[in-house]
C-alpha cells in the first residue's frame, strides 16, 4: 500500500525537513517500510525525490523526476537520475545534493560542504548554490553561534 | 422431517476418527509426539475423549509410559477410569488405532470438526450480539463479530507454526519480492509524502500504470510481476483523474488493471479493511494507493497524534 501524504503548512517547526513536517510523523515513519519524499527544485518541471527510510535494502541515493509535456499533449514522468557533476554540471548537482541532504534535517555549512565535496565542487560553488536556493525561497538560513545552519522552507 | 432437521443440529463430529487418534497414542509413543502440539483436549466432542486424552498426555509430559496399565492406573487415580468406559474401552480402542503415521491424518479431521463446531458457537455468539445491540454502534458490533470469529481455530499451534529456526529461515526461499525494483517493496507499507502541487498523484497514478502494464517506473525503476492495482482517489475527482490518465498515455494494460474508487467519504480504519476485504480478495492488488492520506482519516482521529495513526494503521498492516 501506497499512502499519498501531504507535507503540513511550513511556519509551524523549526524543523521543516519532510520527515518532520509529516503529519503523525514519527507513528508514520514507524510503521513505514519506506519513506519517499517529493521536493521541489529551482527548475518548475523537476521534482527530487528522497528516500528518507528504507527498512528494506538500502537507501536509494536521491534522483529527480522530471515532468515534461509530451509532443502528443500528455505528460511523461521520467527519472533524471542520480545527482553527478559529469552529467548536470557542478552547480546542479550541488543544489540536488544539498536538497537531498536537507530533506532528512537541518545540516551545517560544514556538513554540507562535505556532501559537495564527494563531488569534486568547491566550497565558493557550493556557498553561491546556498545563496541561490535562499533567495528562492527554497531554504532558510540561519546562525547559531558560529554554526551556519540551513533547512528547508 | 423432524428426524432430518434433528439430525442436522448434531454439531459435527467424527467419533471414528477420535477413537483412531486416541488408539493410535495408546499404542506408540510416536503418536503422541506428532499431535500433542496439534489437538487440545476441547478438540474431542466425546466428553470420555476429552478426559482419556488429557491422561495421555500428562503421562506423556511427565516422561512415563504410555500404555493400557499406566493409563488405567492414571485414570483410577482420578476417579475416571468408570465414566471413560474402563478396560473394555480401552481395549477397543487399542484395535481401533492406526499406525503412528497415520495418525496426523485422524487428528486434523479431529481439529476440523472442532473447528467447525467452534464457527457454530461463534455464529451464535454473533446472533446474540445482533438481537441484544440495542442503541450501540454497529460498527463496534461488526468489530466484535470479526474478532468472534478469528478466534476460532486460533491456538497454539499457530504460534508453532510461526516459530522457525534460523537454520530454517535460511534455507527458505522466502525473500523480498520487489514492486518497483530495489525501491518500493512488494506487499509493505511505503508512503509518499511532499507538499502541495508536488505532483505525488502523478507519480502515483504512474506506479500504477507501471504496476499494471509492467512498464518501468519513471522509465527508470524495473517492475516486478505485473499485477492489478487500486487507486482510492478522495481528492481529484473522476474528471480530473481521466485528464491524468490521458496525459500518462495509459495503456490497454493499465486502462484493465488498474481500477480506480472514487469516495470523497471513504474513511480509513476497521470500516474501510472490512468494506475493501472482498473487492481486494477478488482482484488480488499488487499495489494499492490511497489518496491521500489526510482526507482518509477517521472522523475525530487525529493526524499529528501518533496514537491515533496507530489506531488507522494496525488493521491495515
Amino acid at each position: 500500500m501506497l499512502p499519498i501524504h501531504h507535507f503540513r503548512k511550513t511556519g509551524q517547526l523549526t524543523d521543516n525537513s519532510p520527515n518532520a513536517r509529516m503529519r503523525g510523523a514519527s507513528q508514520l515513519k514507524d510503521i513505514a517500510n519506506v519513506v519517499l519524499t517529493m521536493n521541489p527544485t529551482r527548475d518548475e518541471a523537476e521534482r527530487l525525490i528522497v528516500q528518507t527510510k528504507a527498512r528494506i535494502g538500502k537507501r536509494n541515493p536521491p534522483f529527480t523526476v522530471r515532468f515534461d509535456s509530451t509532443e502528443a499533449g500528455g505528460l511523461s514522468l521520467d527519472c533524471g537520475g542520480e545527482p553527478d557533476s559529469d552529467t548536470l554540471g557542478k552547480a546542479k548537482t550541488a543544489e540536488l545534493l544539498m536538497l537531498g541532504a536537507l530533506a532528512g534535517g537541518q545540516r551545517t555549512r560544514k556538513e554540507l560542504l562535505a556532501i559537495t565535496a564527494h563531488q569534486r565542487i568547491s566550497e565558493k560553488t557550493t556557498d553561491n548554490v546556498l545563496a541561490e536556493l535562499a533567495n528562492a525561497n527554497k531554504i532558510e538560513r540561519d546562525e547559531v553561534g558560529r554554526e551556519v545552519i540551513f533547512g528547508l522552507l | 422431517m423432524s428426524d432430518l432437521l434433528a439430525l442436522e443440529r448434531i454439531p459435527p463430529r467424527s467419533l471414528e476418527a477420535e477413537m483412531a487418534t486416541l488408539g493410535a497414542m495408546l499404542t506408540e509413543r510416536e503418536a503422541i509426539a506428532r499431535v500433542v502440539d496439534l489437538l487440545e483436549a476441547d478438540d474431542f466432542y466425546n466428553p470420555q475423549h476429552q478426559s482419556l486424552y488429557r491422561a495421555m498426555v500428562d503421562l506423556f509430559n511427565d516422561s512415563e509410559p504410555v500404555d493400557l496399565v499406566t493409563l488405567q492406573a492414571r485414570l483410577q487415580d482420578r476417579g475416571q477410569l468408570e465414566q471413560t468406559g474402563g478396560t473394555p474401552y480401552l481395549l477397543a480402542l487399542q484395535d481401533a488405532a492406526p499406525t503412528a503415521a497415520a495418525v496426523g491424518h485422524y487428528a486434523r479431521i479431529v481439529r476440523e470438526k472442532a473447528t467447525l463446531r467452534g464457527l457454530i458457537r461463534a455464529a451464535g455468539e454473533i446472533r446474540n450480539m445482533a438481537q441484544t445491540a440495542g442503541d450501540e454502534d454497529v460498527d463496534t458490533i461488526l468489530d466484535r463479530c470479526e474478532q468472534e470469529i478469528a478466534k476460532v481455530g486460533q491456538r497454539g499451534a499457530d504460534l508453532d507454526a510461526a516459530v522457525k529456526t534460523a537454520g530454517e529461515v535460511m534455507a527458505s526461499e522466502s525473500v523480498v519480492s520487489w514492486l518497483a525494483d530495489r525501491i518500493i517493496p512488494r506487499g509493505r507499507l511505503a508512503f509518499l509524502a511532499g507538499p502541495d502541487g508536488a505532483g505525488k498523484s502523478f507519480v502515483g497514478m504512474a506506479l500504477c500504470q507501471s504496476c499494471a502494464s509492467g512498464l518501468p517506473w519513471l522509465g527508470h525503476f524495473a517492475m516486478g510481476e505485473p499485477g492489478p492495482a487500486i487507486y482510492i482517489d478522495c481528492e481529484m475527482g473522476e474528471e480530473i483523474v481521466n485528464e491524468r490518465l490521458h496525459a500518462l498515455g495509459f495503456g490497454d494494460a493499465a486502462k484493465a488493471g488498474v481500477h480506480f474508487i472514487f469516495d470523497p467519504d471513504f474513511r480509513l480504519g476497521s470500516e474501510f479493511t472490512r468494506a475493501m476485504r472482498p473487492f481486494v480478495r477478488s482482484i488480488k492488488p499488487a499495489l494499492i494507493v490511497v489518496d491521500c492520506l489526510g482526507l482518509m482519516l477517521p472522523d475525530g482521529a487525529d493526524g499529528n497524534s501518533n496514537a491515533d495513526m496507530r489506531q488507522v494503521f494496525r488493521p491495515i498492516k
